[in-house]
């Protein structure tokens, strides 16, 4: 009787396994793009699992959502696709300017709306389609039609003109400078037209790029097993082949096994393991290198207000909470004091950035000084943060602390992602936590993103702050050419703003990455947080 | 529920020889051996230690086991033993609550579907399907994400999963005891239902609940943590093992103390409450009894 | 028995129903917009609108719901909001993986449980009982988080005999797709390397999960055993001297595997629950790590795709079981 029930158990095993193959005979779900030479490449299993000097394994934590250019605003996919798209201009190495890229050369008319590229010929897509002037028309076209975030961003573009096979002309709609650096970014990744084939149901191969990739860029991605990695081979009509012929993103959600993957060797890049193992880490294993740079990420407190408790509407009161943060035990505590207290809203390394802006210190008389002033005792806020950032945490509880040195009691209150974003927008909070990077080296992206009137909620203005002068002079910033005057308005409105203090500017946090000793030819570029220029690597 | 307890204990200590056979159980006073000492603990935690369970450090942060920080201290210099002692009030208060909450709503649920029957009893049964079907992760994420993620919201997330275990559990006995002489005869005297499901059907399937209760709280008490590690708990900076064990375990490598003593105690009350629950089925289930 | 499998069926389809509306509410009470989860780090209100729109989430809830129906009726789970993919596919690729690593746990947890159950009930009170009831105690009160990372830690860097995670390691080709079931699929095409390198990766997370599950199977078969045992037909046979082993394997152990059937069907979320943790882990590519990244990013169509799938398994698990209860038990075809 007992061999009845197990052959009944396995019996339905496996007439759920037929009936998941019938599923999916009928429903394919492999990327059916082609795959050069797969076997060749296979190297002989060992035991050790070290990697090949032209492999390239990068421990990431957890899957993609979609790689279509078109549609991602999510740096962690940013990383996959960016070397598998060129872009008109291009930041080159360290540097946050536009370089020439796709377009040899550019110009742009003197009232700021006429951007003509010439593209330089000899760019091919993976499939040997040559990159032309079409493709970038069709590129931008197919994003103001799919009408997603990256829309967003294109949404001064009023037309796109094909000249030649070899010169496109942009019009925009106004004046705005920081176009071009706005080209240089993952979403100003030129897709090959040839993705019209792909589409489904009208979706203009959202679809079909959402886990495949059709750039000109130096790799393509040739295999996608989801939940466990993204595999980069090389684009074989590529002009200048890279010595990392294979780039291997693997999931690796869990920072211990990440660690030790890194320390085995079985990995060469490990993104997740958390800023307080990366000093021990260092210090302890061989043959890992910890790489530090100085980034443009930068962590603050967004301070309601306008919605929030009527106290931080008192620009005393939020100069109190500026003045009571120890920024220097701050950044130990939750970075190991790898970052540095802000000056401003601009970071360090970004034009426009003022050295000589006033920067709030740790001062707790002069911070209680100026709640006695505005007249206010016993205030109690909540402190909202989510769990997208492991460091939150320890500087939530950091900042309770020094608040209730100044007699303000801070409640904290920690809610899931999706749910801050939504309260963050709605203003339904007293302080919160945030973090922003630019996705374009332009002042504009900090100075009018946080700071102007129009942009309340999670456009960018999560203080729903409002000062008629700010906004007039960054609004002028954005639609003067010259960068020499625009610096002059940025800081004047900067000024302004640190005064008033709708945030506290905490810290730029250094870009921290522990890589393995071998490898050669990594470059930093804040503009590229998080992306890597696996061509110009070797091993 | 309160007078079905007691009842039962009435019964107990009348018709079983309780204590004389938990005393010849040698597991049970284990497991009951940790949790006295571990609730002992918890209830002196002002006297054995000093510091403030919330009380941030940052200078002694990370400090190894020593004789000043017994468990060493955490990211925020918190002493890690001053933690888990305060902690162990919340993470057993609450596995215990959890568990009696839903065994109470459970029995009464089962026990009024088994006696009522019928279409109640088929529309009953199959909502706790519903509830049994659905992932009980998915359950207690939305639960926490609806609610906002807090102890509490935990606790009832759990408690929901729980409870259809206890009605099935419950209308089983019912309809066993139902078809008994006695129900049967206060049936004909004309008793209203709602009085004879108090007074004769729920003493009756106190015992096997009782088992299934004292089984269930150590897992209650590794689900809240498991929701805590999940960040889905007790809020910060509430002591709380789970969510002590899910910051903790990031620095395992660096900081074994951090995540290693919370774990420890976790394991231990859970221990202490499965070989409880082993005991108290031995004793009190009259079939298991040779 | 066609009778009762009518009536179950019917069944089964309202209490699936029940799950999907239940999910359906339950998701879209969650605060939070999945539009503005897919915009970035910013987003303007036209921009949000506009993808709310492309996304079906401006209309009514109830209209909402029906499409989905209709869809799933059809076969069709709608299209991922996180990976614009159909979900289907997503589940279809994560659920074998889930499936192996619980289907192994569990026979491994019934290899293990069963035998400790059989001795701690013939041993009663003995050192041997102690023995197996603190052993498989341990297992479930042991967090699955913890000896996951104590076996790895073991395992991959101290002896450096098991991989740290993962169904494959990165060199070794997948066998071609049948099943989805690595362990499977290589068998039955013959891929002997595959084979060999996917039960490498099975053991360490077939442990872990398993020991965590082990004590539900063994005190139940202890339990049962010792009802059993009780029993007067037992003592009879015994009278009537049928030897001890003949009576345990052949009267004793099948009358107390009936109980355990239910509570196999009835861990079967349980066990889910703990494949969630040890996927997380040991980076293995399941369900259970996509619907948290699904309920983080409040990808409405996935979240209700797994519920359905979870549920679907669950009522399936206790079909048979009540079938096998139908079979074992003639008392019940009345």
């Amino acid at each position: 009787m007992k061999r009845k029930w197990l052959s009944l158990a396995l019996g339905a095993i496996l007439s759920m396994s037929v009936s998941l193959a019938a599923c999916s005979n009928s429903a394919p779900t492999q990327a059916p793009q082609a795959e050069p030479a797969k076997p060749a490449e296979q190297p002989a299993p060992s035991a050790a699992q070290k990697t090949g000097s032209d492999t390239l394994v990068v421990a990431i934590t957890s899957d993609q959502g979609t790689l279509d250019p078109a549609v991602t605003m999510d740096n962690s996919a940013w990383k996959i696709t960016y070397p598998t798209y060129e872009r008109l201009v291009e930041y080159d190495g360290a540097s946050t300017e536009a370089k020439p890229g796709l377009a040899r050369e550019w110009s742009v008319s003197p009232d700021g709306l006429q951007w003509t590229f010439q593209l330089e010929e000899g760019h091919t897509f993976a499939d040997g389609t040559p990159v032309t002037a079409e493709a970038v028309k069709f590129t931008f076209d197919r994003i103001l039609k799919i009408k997603k975030g990256p829309s967003e961003v294109y949404s001064v573009i009023k037309e796109v003109k094909v000249e030649s096979p070899t010169k496109v002309t942009f019009v925009l709609t106004n004046n705005f400078p920081p176009f071009l650096s706005t080209l240089a970014a993952n979403y100003g990744g030129i897709v090959n037209p040839k993705v019209k084939e792909k589409e489904q149901n009208g979706d203009l191969g959202q679809g079909f790029l959402a886990g495949n990739t059709m750039g000109s860029g130096p790799y393509q991605l040739s295999e996608y097993k989801k939940g466990e990695y993204f595999k980069l081979t090389v684009n074989p009509h590529y002009k200048k082949q890279p010595a990392i012929k294979t780039v291997y993103f693997k999931i690796t959600p869990d920072p211990t096994a990440q660690r030790l993957q890194l320390e085995q060797g079985e990995v060469d890049i490990a993104e997740g393991i958390p800023v307080e193992q990366l000093k021990s880490l260092k210090d302890s294993a061989q043959g890992i290198e910890l790489i530090q740079k100085p980034s443009l990420f930068v962590d603050y407190v967004y301070i309601n207000t306008s919605k929030g408790n009527p106290a931080l509407q008192n620009p005393k009161v939020r100069q109190a909470l500026s003045y009571a943060v120890d920024y220097e035990g701050l950044t130990d505590a939750v970075q190991e004091g790898y970052a540095t207290q802000m000056r401003g809203p601009i970071p360090q390394g970004l034009w426009g950035h003022d050295d000589n802006a006033f920067q709030y210190k740790h001062d707790v008389e002069k911070a209680k000084a100026l709640l006695a002033e505005a007249g206010v005792s016993n205030l109690t806020l909540d402190l909202l943060y989510s769990d997208n950032k492991p460091w939150w945490e320890t500087e939530a509880l950091s900042l309770q602390a020094f608040f209730a040195e100044i007699g303000v009691k801070v409640n904290l209150k920690k809610i899931a992602y999706a749910t801050s974003r939504e309260m963050i927008d709605k203003g339904e909070f007293d302080l919160c936590l945030g973090v922003w990077s630019p996705d374009f080296g332009d002042p504009y992206m900090f100075m009018n993103y946080w700071f102007d009137s129009k942009n309340f909620g999670l456009a960018g203005n999560r203080a729903f702050y409002k000062n008629d002068k700010v906004d007039s002079l960054i609004r002028r910033a954005a639609t003067v050419n010259d960068q020499a005057e625009r610096t002059k308005l940025y800081q004047e409105a900067q000024k302004i703003v640190i005064e008033e203090a709708p945030y506290i500017y905490l810290y730029q946090k250094d870009f921290l990455l522990p890589v393995s000793k071998n490898l050669k030819g990594f470059v930093y570029n804040p503009m590229l947080e998080g992306i890597y220029n696996v061509q110009d690597m070797s091993k | 529920m309160s007078t079905a307890l007691a009842e039962a204990s009435v019964r107990r200590r009348t018709v079983n020889p309780f204590w004389y056979k938990l005393k010849k159980n040698p597991l049970a006073l284990l497991g009951a051996g940790i949790l006295a000492v571990i609730l002992l603990l918890s209830l002196a935690a002002p006297l054995l230690s000093s510091y403030d369970p919330t009380k941030i450090n940052i200078i002694e942060r990370f400090a190894p086991p020593s004789a000043k920080h017994w468990f060493g201290t955490d990211e925020v210099g918190r002493d890690i033993f001053t933690r888990i002692l305060y902690g162990a009030r919340l993470s057993l208060g609450v596995g215990a609550a959890v568990v009696l909450t839903a065994g109470c709503i459970g029995t009464v649920i089962g026990a009024i579907s088994g006696y009522v029957g019928g279409r109640v009893d088929q529309l009953i049964m199959r909502v706790m399907d519903m509830v049994l079907a659905f992932p009980s992760l998915v359950l207690a994420m939305a639960v926490a994400a609806t609610l906002g993620p807090n102890l509490l919201n935990a606790m009832l997330a759990i408690a929901i999963v729980k409870i259809p275990v206890y009605v099935r559990l419950a209308r089983a006995e019912t309809l066993a005891v139902r078809e008994k002489l006695f129900v049967q005869a206060a049936v004909t005297f004309g008793i209203p239902g709602w009085r004879i499901i108090g007074t004769h059907i729920l003493p009756n399937v106190v015992s096997p609940v009782i088992i299934q209760v004292s089984l269930d709280i150590g897992d209650a008490v590794l689900a809240v943590a498991t929701l805590g590690f999940l960040g889905l708990g007790a809020q910060p900076p509430t002591p709380e093992w789970g969510a002590m064990i899910s910051v903790g375990w990031k620095y395992f490598l660096d900081y074994w103390w951090y995540p290693a003593f919370p774990g420890l105690f976790l394991f231990l009350a859970s221990c202490g409450f499965n070989l409880i629950g082993d005991g108290v089925r031995d004793i009190l289930d009259p079939k298991a009894a040779r | 028995m066609k009778q009762l499998i009518a009536k179950r069926l019917s069944l089964v389809v309202f209490v699936l129903f029940g799950v999907t509306l239940l999910t359906f509410l339950l998701s879209h009470v969650i605060p939070g917009d999945p539009a503005q989860m897919m915009v970035g780090q910013r987003a303007n209100e036209e921009t949000l609108r506009e993808v709310r729109h492309q996304l079906g989430l401006d209309q009514p809830i109830w209209v909402q719901y029906f499409t989905y129906l209709k869809g799933l009726l059809a076969g069709d789970f709608g299209l991922s909001i996180r990976t614009q993919k159909p979900v289907i596919d997503d589940l279809l690729t994560f659920f074998p993986a889930t499936f192996e690593l619980v289907f192994f746990a569990f026979l491994l947890a019934l290899i293990v449980g069963i035998p400790i159950g059989i001795l701690s009930a013939v041993r009663k009170d003995t050192g041997w009982d102690h023995a197996g009831r603190i052993f498989s105690i341990a297992g479930v009160s042991t967090p699955v988080f913890w000896s996951g990372l104590v076996g790895i830690l073991l395992c991959y860097k101290i002896l450096g005999i098991l991989p740290s995670g993962g169904r494959l390691d990165l060199n070794v080709a997948a066998p071609t797709k049948i099943t989805g079931l690595y362990v499977l699929d290589s068998i039955l095409t013959g891929n002997w390397a595959a084979l060999k390198n996917s039960l490498w990766h099975l053991i360490l997370p077939t442990i872990v999960l398993s020991y965590a599950q082990l004590a539900v199977i063994s005190r139940q078969v202890r339990a049962s055993m010792l009802e059993v045992l009780g029993q007067e037909y037992i003592r009879t046979a015994l009278a009537n001297g049928i030897s001890g082993a003949v009576l345990l394997f052949r009267y004793a152990l099948r009358n107390a595997l009936i109980p355990t059937v239910t509570v196999v069907g009835l861990s079967f979320g349980s066990l889910l629950g703990g494949a969630v943790v040890t996927e997380t882990i040991f980076g293995w590519p399941g369900m259970g790590k996509y619907v948290v990244d699904s309920i983080a990013f409040l990808d409405f169509p996935a979240i209700m795709g797994f519920t359905f799938i979870i549920a679907v398994g669950y009522v399936v698990i206790n079909l048979l079981v009540d079938l096998t209860y139908y079979l074992l038990n003639p008392q019940i075809r009345q």
